[in-house]
């Protein structure tokens, strides 16, 4: 953000969805739906694209890509007239992964696993009604999306977000699967949310969860759920392999027991009272 | 605002904030309040705020659309598996490194991922590697603006020997450090070169000035980098 002080420029105004929070700054929620939207689109948006998409206009876009690219987030192709993070978002990254105390206990952790597994295996958490991957040991450098961490992947159609959810209240699971966006990501994918909702239960009770190309084809993943503490989102530790060779039941096992085994470890590393 | 949250300084109050930021305290209370209810912050203990994945929608985001790191990722991986060795790709960014990829060797697997993690680039390897395919006027720039600490013993502070090594970097294809960073660590690295032939990131080996020191190992631990490095090259990536 620039010097001027932002909370003079059109404060208590509603943003986008029509929130009328008078303690809100209005500039702020904008940029960060600008933000929001050059995140989750495929391709590098113009000025005119992120002003229609976010509902405003081309000079408030204007200016909030301006004050982006001077804080040095944004970069502007001067070519092409579109616009991009830049490589300084790393230093919002690397600042994160420090300041997480869970992800500080849980990355020697899931080197073990990954030892033990030779697979993938990343640790995600439930926001909304995705996941987002916070920490990532590839097995497989060729598959470059899967060594990004801040990945998300909608959390009813994966294996990682099946666990977090069997650990939430049944109308709070409810809530979040109807809420979802149930596009299949493999043919296998399972998209009727009463079927969703019945797995979860099973989930529940079995403690683990496992899918079977669902997200991947030619790939099984199997999560278990990190013991919820108030007021902490909650957490899941996902192995994921080829499915060449192997069934669900050899991932039930060999590879569950290798999970929960790592759970347990992290939650008495992590403890709850840093909640 | 969020850029005053470093890892020096990953937890601020209010006065904090308002100091970086020069707002006043009632304009900082407010913004911190927005970016709390927006998820971007949260709450560490009472009148104290950190970052929250929130900000990996950002970085997500820039990498995913890097072509260097997509391209380098198998490379730099099999290079770390042939060799049992720490790997990274290296980007400069004005005077500083910043490390995009690391596989870490076994010996390090024990601390977090450095990815993003930034150094003056007229320390390390990898900056001194490429900073030797620049014309001369740019390296003196650098070296001129670059921060310098004295981070080990062995750290080299002599900007003109600096330059020394970058000139001997241009004329060898890579560049090598012993215990500059860390006590005992070594690094060896050679320049990727862009389309343009400009450098636009390095591979990097690390490992222990011992090893380095051994008999023919910095021969062949530099055939290593600068094989990888030049099949990089060969690939035209556009600057980022």
């Amino acid at each position: 953000m620039s010097a001027d002080d932002p909370t003079k420029d059109e404060a208590g105004e509603p943003d986008a969805e029509g929130r009328r929070d008078p303690l809100m700054v209005a500039a702020i929620v904008k940029a960060f739906d600008v933000v929001k939207h050059i995140a989750s689109v495929h391709k590098q948006p113009t000025l005119g694209e992120i002003a229609r998409a976010c509902g405003i206009s081309f000079q408030s876009a204007q200016r909030i890509t301006n004050g982006l690219v001077e804080s040095g987030y944004l970069d502007r192709d001067e070519r092409l007239k579109t616009y991009r993070f830049s490589l300084r978002t790393l230093d919002l990254q690397y600042t994160y992964l420090r300041t997480d105390n869970l992800l500080k206990s849980a990355w020697p952790i899931l080197m073990g696993l990954r030892e033990q597994t030779q697979m993938r295996v990343s640790l995600c958490v439930l926001d909304g009604t995705e996941i987002v991957f916070l920490l990532r040991l590839s097995s497989n450098p060729k598959d470059f999306e899967t060594l990004l961490i801040g990945r998300r992947r909608v959390a009813a159609l994966t294996a990682g977000g099946s666990a977090v959810l069997s650990t939430l209240p049944p109308e709070e699971r409810r809530r979040i699967v109807e809420a979802s966006d149930l596009t299949p990501l493999t043919p296998r994918s399972i998209v009727d949310p009463e079927a969703i909702l019945a797995r979860l239960d099973a989930c529940e009770k079995q403690g683990f969860c496992i899918r079977d190309q669902e997200t991947h084809v030619g790939e099984i993943t199997a999560a278990v759920p990190l013991a919820t503490v108030n007021g902490r989102a909650p957490h899941a530790i996902v192995v994921a392999g080829p499915g060449k060779g192997r069934t669900v039941d050899d991932f039930r096992r060999d590879i569950v027991p290798l999970l929960q085994n790592a759970a347990i470890a992290l939650d008495r590393a992590h403890g709850p009272d840093t909640a | 605002m969020l850029s005053a949250f470093t890892s020096q300084k990953p937890v601020l109050g209010i006065d904090d904030l308002a100091e970086t930021s020069g707002l006043n305290r009632s304009a900082v209370q407010r913004v911190t309040y927005t970016l709390v209810h927006l998820g971007y912050l949260q709450k560490e203990k009472p009148g104290l705020y950190a970052l929250t994945h929130k900000v990996l929608q950002l970085s997500y985001a820039y990498m995913r659309f890097n072509m260097l790191m997509q391209v380098a990722a198998p490379y730099i991986s099999e290079l770390a598996d042939r060799l049992g060795m720490r790997a990274d790709l290296v980007v400069l960014d004005d005077t500083e490194v910043v490390y995009l990829i690391r596989i870490p060797s076994r010996i390090e697997m024990f601390s977090l991922s450095p990815m993003g993690r930034r150094w003056t680039a007229i320390s390390s390897a990898a900056g001194r590697a490429m900073l030797s395919r620049m014309d001369d006027d740019s390296i003196a720039d650098v070296l001129a603006r670059a921060d310098l600490p004295q981070a080990t013993p062995s750290t080299i502070l002599d900007r003109e020997r600096i330059r020394a090594i970058i000139a001997q970097a241009r004329n060898d294809g890579y560049t090598y450090q012993l215990g500059e960073v860390l006590p005992g660590a070594a690094a060896i690295a050679a320049p990727i070169l862009g389309a343009s032939g400009a450098p636009i990131g390095a591979v990097g080996l690390g490992t222990t000035v011992t090893e380095m020191q051994q008999d023919g190992r910095r021969e062949e631990l530099a055939k290593q980098v600068m094989e990888t490095a030049g099949a990089l090259s060969h690939m035209n990536i556009a600057q980022p």
